[in-house]
């Protein structure tokens, strides 16, 4: 199953997803394309060892953002909706696929290592009145500042403090003009825990980039 | 090839509106470097569907489908930029379930109360109008009879309906929503002024020093004018901007002075700053000798509800609006109660505040501009707080020079251009005059070519007493154009529904698609919208804006204009007219009312030819004249040289628009002062020449609690309202799914610790409940709207969640314009 080579299935199916950039972990494993899986998944060639397609966080997700992804196994879409880590998809995955665990740093691994970026089709950005993805950011990672300046028409625009993005894709299903995307750029567990990988060396690390 | 920033602006708006609307352009077309030319679009300008701001859209064409929308730069109002919404337009006319075919309920073939909407010809739905109307018109009389439209109808429209309604069936039961929207505007103005709608413009909001915004959320329902204000406001560190409301809203991202105020306590905080500047010496003596009466008025008015409401009962003078003259001493004394400190008790807004917004006003050094929508108009005591704002205004003389200027907003397109220019309301005829008036009724019946002494003096039903009429079985007939009553109208629950499904009663809806009212009528007609069409509207600062009719309809649907002017031909004066007046008229006897209000020598003048040869117009075409243009003349001949001058009809195809009163090809930017009006003479400085004695009124009127509050049981105020990405009840915008999906259902927004006490999260569904009714929804504890404990704010645009089922039909006695802003609710978890 680990085998199974997901860049080339993207590059048919999807290939805007090939946009997103592999962490150097991930980049060392087979897979290149990452899809957006559940919170506290672990390192995706783990992950689809592991996950046994049962479809329980399916049926566990209260807001219905996780769906049959490709090959069977359960992605998020966030056109559907937003993850409120109410963790009852990680309460109710029996073969561990989703995992909370600490980290060296005695912090907890987070549910998603992602970017996050709006282009420039937002319509903010040309010059259209429009500040849904602001009025649904419960962190308050997007905010809409007054432009320096006015003289052309005073439009507030999107600013993204990514350090207080949580990644729950509220953003992604509200904006008008699909201007928002988040890419998985790393596994929730980007390291496989030594537990599940007998014999592996390798110690989780964070390896956040922001991008 | 040589692109201009224009070029690029319009090449990435066809590219995007076209990528949501599913069309695929030519690959080259969606790249920005390309030519308008290679897309093969036409551009045309045409005015905003929306909101009342009244912004010009550049709209593109392609093979007989709107595929592109964005602001016209060349537009003055808004300058390029546009909301949401607008951006949008485009794809306001292409929902799924678009009404193309007239609907009638049928059971068995025939016309049936309890039957299913079942699709026929405009020739059977036209025959069972004229069967009900006749019926009507016979047993009942004009009384019988009812129209609703709304300020969505354009000028031509407007005037159509109207002249339909009044000088054809000779029933004044016409009214728009506007009455839900503008009366108490319309009722102060014509109080305080004697003559409707804003002095000022636009343009002051580049010349104010201060904004102070009464109970309007501009940042939301009025973005365009709100980037007008914040540009103002960040290039100049002097400008300062109050915004007062009962609940947090975004407005408040750009307030230097916030205030959140207890529901209704506005008439407390308004007269508290009439006092300050009174006793802070800041009255401007001059101005108040020469320009200004005082008066005071009668108080404990009642609520507007039904004669047999308890609260009605107890009222010592009600509806009365009746008035006596006092002088500034006597004004000084009745305010004087209103301290600041009495202020703060009342309203809960900070004294410091308080003082801070009444020195905005007080210093003659700042220049103020008071700007206000629903706030201030959905209130029981609506006119009054007109009256009350305008006090401010004049005791300081800030009133009608650049910058100085209270300004009333409004809500849709032309509630200014038709719903009042045009004398769209049960009370009144064109250009500001009313049908009690003989005189006015006079001058009408002279310019309609109609018999003399044949207009009904009476004023007929305004919207709130139609719907009881329905009810009562004293209307039977009622015909809804450009307007959602079921969703717009309060108290669904024990007035409207009864009324529309009262077995006595026939309705009609004409609508492009099927909204709650369509559905609970007995008759739907298919509307075309928009630029389907050609027309015209009017905007909040006077502005007259036209288009052109640029695509067809689709199917079967016709304009309400071609509706109203088609079904005349199914009338002779014979069967609506009195006999003693065809006997002394005997030249009308045997007409149509359509050659009598239509192909009358005046409205049928101009011949298809005038009609520009770029652009279709299917009435004009259908009845053989240039429909649209004989209408706008003979219209306007209502208001030149009274006023309201309108300039060539034209012209305004030409222009973006242009403000009346338009005198000697000039539009007027600034009314009643002398140098900007061509009305004011020479020497007199300003002169308010809707009154007499070219005096305007000072009201000392007082507090008055609202029709309902909280109590023990009911224990929050609800206030309802708009947002952003849908306009008005959402018939349109709910129909484009990036609206729909950037804001898909109501929500009740509550302050967190409100729903901490009732165990309730972010989420939850919940009913809320008031003594009418209940709706449910879900819990709102963040976003752009933050109330303040014991106020919740539910919009009212769902189709799915009627918060009007809850709201109380409580009026303000004097415009009979809805309070929507403050009734009394629980909620409950489900």
């Amino acid at each position: 199953m680990a085998n199974i080579d997901h860049s080339r299935r993207a590059f048919f199916r999807r290939p805007s997803a090939l946009v997103a950039q592999p962490t150097k972990d991930e980049a060392n494993s087979a897979n290149s394309w990452l899809p957006q899986r559940p919170p506290w998944a672990l390192q995706e060639a783990t992950f689809v060892d592991q996950c046994t397609r049962c479809h329980e966080c399916i049926s566990a997700c209260e807001e219905n953002i996780i769906i049959v992804g490709d090959g069977g196994f359960p992605e998020i879409d966030f056109n559907r909706g937003e993850c409120t880590f109410c963790e009852a998809c990680l309460d109710t995955c029996q073969p561990n696929a989703l995992l909370k665990q600490v980290l060296p740093n005695q912090e907890e691994n987070k549910p998603f290592y992602f970017d996050i970026k709006i282009d420039d089709s937002c319509l903010a950005k040309q010059k259209t009145h429009c500040q849904s993805c602001k009025d649904v950011c419960d962190p308050r990672a997007i905010t809409m500042p007054w432009p320096k300046n006015v003289r052309s028409g005073a439009i507030q625009t999107p600013e993204l403090n990514i350090e207080d993005c949580t990644s729950c894709g509220a953003c992604i299903s509200t904006c008008p003009s699909q201007s928002i995307t988040i890419s998985p750029i790393a596994s929730s567990n980007f390291s496989t825990p030594a537990s599940l990988t007998a014999g592996s060396d390798r110690k989780p690390e964070l390896k956040y980039e922001n991008q | 090839m040589k692109l201009t920033r224009r070029d690029v602006i319009k090449a990435q708006a066809a590219a995007t509106a076209a990528t949501v609307a599913g069309i695929s352009l030519p690959a080259s077309a969606s790249n920005i470097i390309t030519s308008s030319k290679a897309n093969k679009l036409t551009w045309s300008k045409a005015p905003c569907r929306f909101c009342g701001t009244g912004c010009g859209i550049s709209v593109a064409t392609k093979d007989g489908k709107v595929v592109a929308t964005h602001g016209d730069e060349k537009a003055p109002v808004n300058k390029g930029l546009s909301c949401v919404k607008g951006y949008f337009l485009s794809k306001i006319m292409y929902g799924k379930d678009r009404i193309t075919t007239p609907m009638l309920r049928k059971k068995d073939g025939v016309f049936n109360k309890e039957g299913d909407f079942t699709p026929v010809s405009w020739d059977e739905a036209f025959d069972i109008m004229e069967e009900k109307f006749k019926k009507v018109l016979k047993e009942k009389g004009p009384d019988g009879i009812s129209m609703f439209g709304s300020g969505q109808w354009t000028v031509h429209e407007g005037y159509a309906a109207v002249k339909l309604m009044k000088a054809g069936f000779l029933s004044n039961n016409i009214d728009p929503n506007a009455r839900h929207c503008m009366a108490s505007a319309v009722g102060g103005f014509m109080r305080t002024f004697g003559i409707d709608e804003p002095m000022g413009c636009y343009d002051d909001m580049e010349a104010a020093d201060a904004f102070v915004l009464w109970g309007s959320n501009m940042a939301e329902m009025h973005p365009i004018l709100w980037t007008r204000i914040a540009d103002r406001r960040l290039s100049n560190p002097h400008v300062k901007v109050a915004v007062l409301s009962t609940f947090e809203h975004r407005s408040f991202d750009l307030a230097d002075i916030p205030a959140v105020f207890t529901p209704q306590t506005d008439m407390v905080l308004l007269n508290a700053i009439a006092n300050y500047i009174i006793e802070s010496g800041s009255v401007n003596h001059d101005f108040i000798n020469k320009h200004v009466n005082f008066r005071e008025g009668v108080t404990d008015i009642g609520y507007g509800l039904r004669p047999t409401h308890e609260l009605q009962k107890k009222a010592k003078n009600p509806n009365s609006g009746a008035s006596t003259p006092i002088d500034l001493e006597a004004f000084a004394k009745f305010v004087k109660p209103y301290t600041f400190e009495y202020a703060e008790e009342m309203s809960g807004v900070p004294a410091a505040n308080i003082e801070k917004i009444a020195k905005l006003y007080a210093d003659p050094k700042i220049k103020v501009m008071s700007l206000w929508t629903m706030g201030v108009n959905q209130h029981t005591r609506g006119v009054w707080t007109n009256n009350l704002l305008y006090n401010i205004h004049l005791l300081t003389g800030k009133i009608a020079e650049p910058g100085n200027s209270p300004f009333s907003l409004t809500g849709q397109p032309s509630a200014c251009g038709t719903a009042r220019e045009v004398g769209t309301f049960s009370h009144r005829l064109p250009a500001d005059m009313v049908v009690k008036n003989p005189k006015h009724r006079a001058l009408s019946e002279k310019l309609w070519k109609i018999p003399a002494g044949i207009l009904n003096g009476k004023p007929g039903s305004h919207a709130v007493q139609q719907i009881r009429d329905l009810k009562d079985s004293k209307i039977n007939v009622c015909w809804n154009q450009v307007n959602n009553n079921v969703q717009a109208g309060a108290n669904i629950n024990e007035e409207i529904l009864p009324g529309y499904r009262n077995p006595d009663n026939f309705i009609i809806t004409s609508d492009a698609y099927p909204t709650v009212t369509a559905e609970a009528s007995d008759l739907i007609l298919p509307s075309a919208m928009w630029v389907e069409k050609e027309g015209a509207f009017g905007n909040a600062e006077r502005r007259t804006q036209v288009w052109y009719q640029l695509v067809n309809a689709p199917g079967d649907a016709r304009s309400d204009l071609w509706q109203l002017v088609e079904f005349s031909k199914r009338f002779k004066t014979d069967e609506v007219w009195p006999a003693e007046i065809l006997a002394a008229n005997p030249e009308y006897k045997g007409k149509t009312l359509y050659e009598v209000l239509y192909k009358n020598g005046q409205v049928d003048n101009f011949p298809l030819s005038q009609i520009s040869p770029d652009y279709e117009n299917q009435e004009s075409k259908d009845f053989g004249f240039y429909l649209q243009k004989g209408l706008f003349e003979e219209y306007a001949s209502f208001g030149r040289g009274h006023g309201h001058d309108l300039a060539d009809y034209d012209r305004y195809h030409k222009e973006r628009g242009l403000r009346w009163p338009v005198v000697n090809g000039v539009e007027t930017k600034w009314r009643f002062k002398e140098g900007s009006d061509p009305y004011v003479a020479k020497g007199t400085g300003w002169q308010f020449y809707g009154k007499k004695d070219n005096r305007a009124i000072i009201f000392a009127l007082p507090y008055e609690p609202p029709a309902e509050s909280p109590d023990e049981e009911f224990n929050m105020w609800l206030s309802t309202g708009r947002v952003l990405e849908h306009w008005h009840s959402g018939s349109m915008t709910q129909r484009v799914p990036e609206l729909y999906k950037a804001f898909p259902n109501a929500v009740c927004f509550m302050h967190p610790e409100d729903a901490k006490k009732r165990g309730m999260r972010r989420g939850d569904e919940v009913k809320v409940i008031s003594r009418r009714g209940e709706i449910r929804t879900r819990i709102e504890t963040r976003g752009r709207n933050k109330p303040p404990v014991g106020l919740v704010f539910v919009p009212w645009f769902d189709a799915s969640q009627l918060i009007n089922k809850v709201t109380l039909d409580a009026t303000d006695p004097l415009s009979k314009q809805t309070d929507y802003k403050k009734c009394a609710v629980k909620i409950e978890k489900v």
